[in-house]
């Protein structure tokens, strides 16, 4: 490891690139997935990231769609691993995704012991925590009913209310709390503060900037798989969202080329 | 070749330590899995009594009503000597079906976290091992509702269970990790179940006087099964007859089972980013 590196980096990113084979015959397949050397195309989803994120703070994680921010999640996460680079991360990960991993059949109570058990824990660990997260969750009766009946904010409140108190080092949020309403947001906001205190990392994976000015500490920005900036919300929320209303108006030539440089816009769009 | 032997013996080693490690979660993500099946239906987890219990009514009704099949099979009622291949072949023929689907329907948790892979196949086939135990509940009512004596051997039935979920186990780690890479996989083996079906002893047994269809039982590792449930409910289980088919099983199982291993170890870390 580089001599950077200190003791309260919990999450560190070297030169991390993640190429995804393109496959397009299953003869060209079988050839990738036995032999260790293929000459398939591949799609670069990730390019030469290097960040490292510390004990205790909250990192957003921006970037247009498609910019490789659920790869560098899921690669945080140890789900997937990098093509080439190193990721080295101390403590449990959490990943969060708005309803992934809920059974729509079983009610909300039972999703509740199943992710708990997903996540390794025993029936004593998930009585102790059950009553908790109904009472962060608060969907009310709702929480004897089959998941399928819920509206996509009751989702995402039970998911968020079961992330959060399973009491991983690092919790990763992908894009879960963009359906909540503002009361729970700030519960949400609360919540994140405790995790803070107790010297947790929060990751959180958005389009909704607004939310990320008040919850983050800290903003790493990337497009199209590479790294374009980090620095505070107020470096960084500004100039991406003013890249993100050119890129509208671009056509889809202008976007294939397209690669901004955090400076540029920075003075374009802060003051 | 040394080499070959660590890297076998490592996969194996790996497989099975996650397998044992997880054998609580295991059963519980089982009954989960179980639960999700019957939500919303009234009966919920009776299901598992009364899928086979309507199964074998419609056996009897076709059998026993409809054809009047009425010979025996060496003293014992047709009826009650096909409720048991039927339920047997049933509990097998679903894992093997079900587990080559489960890292497929499990892909939702599989992306979002880190999870022993290797236990997902098995989870199928304990949800399955589930709702089997259930179905030999009934099975024991026919039999000693129709007055058949139960047979001395009955011990030995728990052998023949575990040996089928062994089996099975190894079959459900190579087709799990097989249909990732190439899905029209479980449209073969569906395929191939349906012809298994007539070629091992469910619903009929090969006449002596056929040699090729005598060869194929015997190496056939489902009728070692279904035999066994037989012997040991209803006729009695002698070594002498069991010992060659045994040998030829085990085998076959061993074989499946280290190259289930070593499949799923040599492509679990590629097939995430296929799921």
């Amino acid at each position: 490891m580089s001599d950077k590196t200190n003791d309260r980096d919990v999450v560190i990113c070297e030169h991390v690139v993640k190429d995804y084979p393109l496959y397009s015959t299953f003869g060209e397949k079988i050839k990738g997935l036995l032999l260790k050397e293929s000459r398939v195309s591949t799609f670069r989803a990730l390019d030469d990231i290097s960040i490292t994120m510390r004990k205790g703070e909250c990192v957003g994680l921006v970037g247009l769609n498609g910019s490789g921010k659920s790869t560098l999640a899921s690669i945080i996460t140890g789900i997937t691993t990098p093509s080439s680079g190193s990721v080295e991360v101390k403590g449990e990960v959490s990943m969060l995704c708005a309803s992934s991993g809920m059974r729509s059949q079983l009610s909300g109570i039972d999703n509740i012991r199943f992710k708990c058990l997903l996540m390794g824990y025993t029936d004593k660990q998930i009585k102790e925590i059950e009553q908790d997260i109904i009472n962060f969750a608060d969907i009310g009766i709702h929480i004897n009913q089959p998941v399928k009946t819920y509206s996509s904010g009751m989702r995402s409140r039970l998911g968020f209310a079961i992330a959060v108190h399973i009491n991983p080092e690092i919790l990763i949020i992908d894009e879960a709390l963009s359906v909540g309403d503002s009361s729970f947001t700030d519960k949400c906001l609360k919540k994140v503060d405790e995790f803070r205190e107790a010297g947790k990392t929060i990751v959180f994976v958005s389009h909704a900037v607004t939310q990320m000015t008040t919850f983050c500490d800290r903003v790493i920005w990337i497009n199209q798989g590479k790294l374009i900036g980090t620095g505070t919300p107020d470096e960084i929320i500004k100039p991406y969202c003013g890249f993100a209303r050119e890129f509208n108006g671009m056509t889809n030539e202008q976007r294939k080329s397209v690669m901004p440089v955090l400076e540029d816009y920075q003075q374009k769009y802060c003051e | 070749m040394q080499g070959v032997f660590m890297g076998i013996f490592h996969s194996v080693g790996t497989v099975v330590s996650e397998i044992w490690q997880n054998k609580v979660r295991l059963f519980r993500l089982a009954r989960y899995e179980l639960k999700s099946q019957h939500g919303g239906t009234f009966f919920g987890f009776l299901w598992n009594f009364l899928n086979p219990a309507l199964q074998i009514l419609v056996y009897w009704f076709v059998f026993a009503v409809g054809l009047r099949r009425g010979n025996d099979m060496n003293g014992v009622p047709y009826i009650v000597w096909l409720v048991i291949g039927i339920i047997c072949w049933y509990y097998m023929n679903q894992a093997m079906l079900g587990a080559d689907m489960s890292i497929i329907n499990f892909s939702d948790v599989l992306k979002r976290m880190r999870f022993p892979i290797a236990i997902v196949p098995v989870k199928t086939v304990a949800a399955n091992f589930i709702t089997h135990i259930c179905s030999m509940v009934i099975v024991f009512v026919v039999v000693l509702a129709s007055g058949t004596p139960v047979s001395l051997s009955i011990w030995l039935l728990p052998y023949y269970i575990f040996a089928s979920t062994v089996f099975i186990t190894g079959y459900a780690l190579i087709s799990s990790t097989i249909n990732v890479l190439f899905r029209d996989f479980h449209n073969f083996s569906n395929t191939a179940f349906r012809f298994l079906f007539f070629i091992s002893p469910v619903m009929w047994e090969p006449s002596d006087d056929s040699r090729i269809l005598t060869i194929i039982m015997k190496l056939n590792p489902f009728a070692y099964i279904l035999n066994g449930y037989r012997d040991t409910i209803l006729y009695g289980w002698h070594l002498a007859d069991n010992i060659d088919t045994g040998l030829i099983f085990w085998a076959i199982t061993i074989v499946m089972f280290v190259a289930g291993c070593v499949l799923h170890m040599r492509l679990r870390h590629k097939f995430i980013d296929m799921l």
